[in-house]
Order: structure tokens, then sequence, then C-alpha cells
């Protein structure tokens, strides 16, 4: 069975400007995937190349083994999203926007369908709100209420959690987990929020200035990656001594006042832990740096 | 497509500004009734006035049709600025608040979604006239009753009561093609920018340029006056003449629709083709 989406070697200018220069990616069916990159990296670009916003220089790209110039509308009509930001009508309330959004697609929910819509993403109650009046958060729930209001093999959500309180990101996390366990949804995540991308995807790509970093199962990239270990002690100098006198002694990146950065493997972290305790010496904090903060930044540092 | 259109005519008949034209149109109808009600005593001054001292008027006294045609003859330079409120803003309005994104982004073909819109203009502008036909005419017919009219184009007509329903008609039916021009001029600067306020005003600078080039009178612009389509936008009076010159009044339909035609295209070209990347 081919991908349910693949871009091949994609290039786009913007005048002197090249935004994408080769990028390449490959989605599998029912899987999340993480989309990564610093600002201008070219993932909205990319994007907005997929979803025909505008027509890339050269490249591919693949729905299902067909050429999407080929299947345009068959592609469109799979694809639910939000790019950028949920920009909807502002004169209009929640339930009306979301009507007219699933006609664009021509759909006729009826109301239950819609309510449903909007209770799923926790906008119970508020149907009848003016787009205008609504937070940031709602907006952004009703972005996704409207990417799912026509039943679509893929979700792209361009920084979803833009906005959202930390139990919104929380329930945020939670409905895309269950887009993709109960509804089988395929999803791409672009973000900028590291640490939920890692939660919850399955393979992820990470570019920069518009050519693919790296691609991966999140299994092979995070856990397969060294990971920074931060101690924290108040004998910060004793401890360090002890350290350079045992077998660790070449995984000390630096040492500030009072803490200590050593690199080591997710393996060996749980062996390291227990062979500082046993080094005798207070220790007041151990903790690991989050995995895909510190892959991103080794691979976008230039 | 029905689909289309009507999220398209949703979306119009959402936004306060079509409200805003359309008040504003009644509100300058009742007006110049409220006028003319007021001082109907003096309509054969007024008439003198408008048409010049060559011109005697006997036993005609004011009626609803001659109050129409009065608001026809007013309302034509300021209408072009009403249409262009809501065309100007159907596309760059989009731009500016994201949601082109969220429509493009839609199954349906950009070719589709350009016609959902341009037809959803169209009706916007049906709209108007027929606000014109039903408060101009039938409501002043209404308070002022029916009469003749006497009108001063190429030459003196006096039309009776029995055949203006007709010729209003008519009338109404050109001036709708005139303000089709406006409105495609304001729908094709609309797909060509990201803010609403820059294409309602451009259309609005472009019809005050055109009208005082054609006001001009040194040789060297009469060519370029008989291309202009503020010059031909009158074409509706036409149908107030007993011999209407049929050469011209064709050329004079030919030239709008080319307009309307050229207007279209490049709109249509433009918003098939951009990249949206705002």
């Amino acid at each position: 069975m081919p991908p349910i989406l693949q871009i091949s070697n994609l290039h786009k200018s913007f005048k002197k400007f090249k935004a994408l220069n080769g990028v390449s990616l490959t989605v599998n069916q029912g899987e999340i995937f993480g989309f990564l990159g610093c600002n201008g990296a070219g993932k909205s670009t990319t994007i907005r190349c997929l979803l025909t916003l505008i027509k890339p220089d050269s490249g591919e790209i693949f729905f299902k083994g067909k050429n999407i110039n080929e299947c345009r509308s068959e592609f469109l009509s799979s694809v639910g999203c939000i790019v950028e930001k949920p920009d909807f009508y502002k004169n209009l309330s929640l339930e009306t926007n979301l009507k007219l959004s699933a006609m664009l697609y021509n759909k006729n929910p009826s109301q239950k369908e819609i309510y449903d819509s909007l209770e799923l993403v926790g906008l119970k109650g508020k149907e009848k709100i003016k787009f205008k009046a609504c937070s940031q958060g709602m907006k952004q729930r009703l972005g996704i209420a409207a990417a799912l209001i026509h039943n679509p093999e893929i979700i792209i959500l361009d920084e979803p959690s833009n906005g959202l309180d930390p139990r919104g990101m929380i329930e945020l996390r939670q409905l895309i987990l269950r887009m993709k366990n109960e509804m089988k949804k395929t999803i791409i995540i672009s973000s900028h929020i590291l640490s939920e991308v890692e939660l919850i995807v399955d393979s992820l790509i990470i570019i920069d200035k518009g050519v693919n970093v790296i691609q991966g199962s999140a299994n092979e990239l995070l856990h397969g990656s060294d990971v920074m270990v931060n101690i924290e002690s108040t004998e910060t100098d004793r401890l360090v001594e002890k350290i350079k006198n045992s077998p660790y002694s070449t995984h000390i990146e630096s040492v500030l006042e009072n803490r200590i950065i050593m690199k080591s493997t997710m393996k060996e972290v749980a062996q390291l832990h227990k062979d500082l305790i046993l080094m005798d010496e207070p220790i007041q904090n151990f903790y690991t740096r989050k995995k895909l903060e510190d892959l991103f930044l080794k691979l976008t540092e230039n | 497509m029905g689909n289309l259109i009507y999220v398209e005519l949703y979306k119009t008949f959402a936004k306060p500004r079509t409200y805003i034209g359309l008040i504003a149109i009644i509100l300058l109808i009742g007006l110049i009734q409220i006028g003319y009600y007021l001082s109907k005593e003096d309509i054969g001054g007024q008439i003198k006035s408008m048409m010049g001292d060559s011109v005697t008027v006997e036993n005609l006294s004011l009626n609803g049709n001659m109050v129409c045609y009065l608001v026809m003859q007013m309302l034509y330079f300021h209408l072009p600025i009403i249409v262009a409120l809501v065309s100007g803003d159907s596309i760059s309005g989009e731009m500016s608040s994201g949601t082109i994104r969220a429509l493009m982004v839609k199954p349906a073909p950009r070719w589709k979604l350009f016609l959902a819109k341009w037809i959803a203009n169209q009706f916007y502008l049906l709209i108007v006239v027929l606000v014109i036909y039903f408060f101009g005419l039938l409501l002043s017919r209404f308070m002022f009753g029916n009469g003749d009219i006497v009108v001063y184009g190429n030459e003196i007509s006096i039309l009776s009561k029995g055949e203006l329903l007709v010729r209003f008609t008519k009338a109404i039916a050109l001036s709708y093609l005139s303000l089709t021009v406006i409105s495609n001029l304001a729908f094709m600067l609309s797909s060509f920018m990201e803010n609403s306020v820059a294409p309602i005003v451009i259309t609005m600078v472009i019809n005050i340029v055109f009208l005082i080039i054609g006001s001009l009178t040194f040789e060297f612009f009469e060519p370029i006056q008989q291309v202009l389509f503020t010059k031909h936008m009158s074409v509706w009076t036409y149908s107030f003449e007993l011999n209407p010159d049929l050469k011209e009044m064709n050329k004079s339909l030919i030239i709008l629709l080319l307009y309307i035609l050229g207007f279209f295209s490049i709109a249509f070209y433009s918003f098939t083709k951009k990249d949206i990347t705002q």
C-alpha cells in the first residue's frame, strides 16, 4: 500500500528567496506525523504547497500514490486543516461558521451533527456565540471542529496549541490521540511546542532552511539519541571530582555553579542515576532535558 | 455550485456594509421624495432649472414617474460608491481576514469559488437596482401618483404615463449593466489586494478621473473620451428617448460589455492563479 502522502523534492522560491530547496517527506496512513522546524524553515510553505494554496516551482506531491494535480478535489475532500490560524467569519456564530464550512465540502450537516462536532472540541453551549467574541482557545477549537466536520482521512494542524491554556493543551493532546486511535485519522502536526509533539508523534521530520534535516520514526530518532542529564547539587566540585574518577569521566559536557550537565543515552540513564547516588554526594535534582528539544537544537544549530 | 453560491450570499448578507449601502440608497431616495413633496408647487421652476429657460412646461404636475426619473439622475453619480463598497471587499476582505486560506483549501476548483463570488456580487447589484425600482418608482408613484413626464435628451420628449413602466424597467436593466462595470472593476481590484479599503478607494478614484477626463473639452482627449466607461454609463437614458440613436446606444452597450468582460477576465486569472502566501 502506498503511503497516504508523499512529497518529493519540493522547491519553491519567492523572488530571490528560496523557501523550499528539495523538501521530501512520507506520511503513512494512521500515524501522527510531526512537522518541525524553526521559523522560516519552510514548514508553512510546504503545507501551503500541499494544500494547493501555492504552486511549487518543482517537485511532486502524491496522495495514495496519485499526483495531487490529477486528484486535487479528491485529495482536498480527504483533508481537514487549520492553516496557520483558524480564521472564520467574525460576524457569524460558531454554529453558522461550522455549517458554512461543511457546505463547502458539499455536506449539509444537521444541527445535531454540528452540535456534536462542537461538543467534541469542548464548545458545547457556545454554539450561538459570534466568532469575533471568542477567545483564541475557542477559535482554535472551532478550527479543529471545522477540520473534522466532513470526516476527512487526513488532518493537518498547523500550530494547533496556539492560544490554548495548559488544560486546553492536554485536552487537545487527548483529542489528537482520539482522532488517531478511535477515528483512525492520519494527523500531521506542525508545531513549535516540541514537548507537545514529542508526546504524541509516531514519526517526524525536521526541516531547516527549506531542506530536510532528518526524518524517521519517533522511536528511532528520540529514544536512540543521546540525552542531556542535568544534575543539581550543592557540592558540585566534589561530585565532579568523583565523576572524573569514574567510567563517566568523558560524559561531562559542562559544569555550572550548582549544576553539572552530562551526556548519556536513554539506556544508560538509569545506571548513571544509580552510580551517582553511590558516590554519596548530595543531589537535589536529576533530570533529562527534553529529548526532542536536544535533537532539534543539535540539528538546526547552524 | 449551489452550495458555494449559498455560502457566498450568506456571507455577503451577513456583513453590515451590505446594508449600509442599501440603507443609504433608501435614505437618499426618501430625502429626494420628501424634498419634492414639500416643494411640489414649484415643480415648473425645478424642471426649468434642470432643463433651461427654453423649455416651457404647461399643465405638467409633479408625479411619481417624474420623481423617479429625477432620482435616477441624482443617484447616477453616487451609486458606484455603494456598489464598490461590497464588490471591493469581496476577495480582499477574505485576504485581510485570513478566511481566504480556509476557502481555498476546499475541494471546489478555484474557478467555481470565483464564479460563486461573482454571482453573489451580481445578486447584490440586482438588489440595489431593485431597491431603486421599488423605492424610486413604485413608492414615488404611490406617493405622487402616475403621470406624464417631459425628458430633455437629444430632443425634448413628452412621454405618456401608459408607456412609462416599460421604459423605466428598460432603464433599470440598462443601469444594472452600467453598474456591473463598476462592480467588476471593484471586484477585479479586490482580487489583487490584501485590504478591503484600497479597492473601494481606487474604484472611486478611477471613476472620478474618468468623469473629469470625460468633461474636458480639449480636442486631444476626444478619442479617449469615446472609450471611457463613464461616458457610456448613462446608456439608460436612451430608454426615455422617443427616437433613440440605436447606433450610439449599441456602441455604448458594446463598450460597457467589453469593460465587463475585461475586468472579469483579469479578476478570474488573478484569482485562479494567485499564490495564497499571506
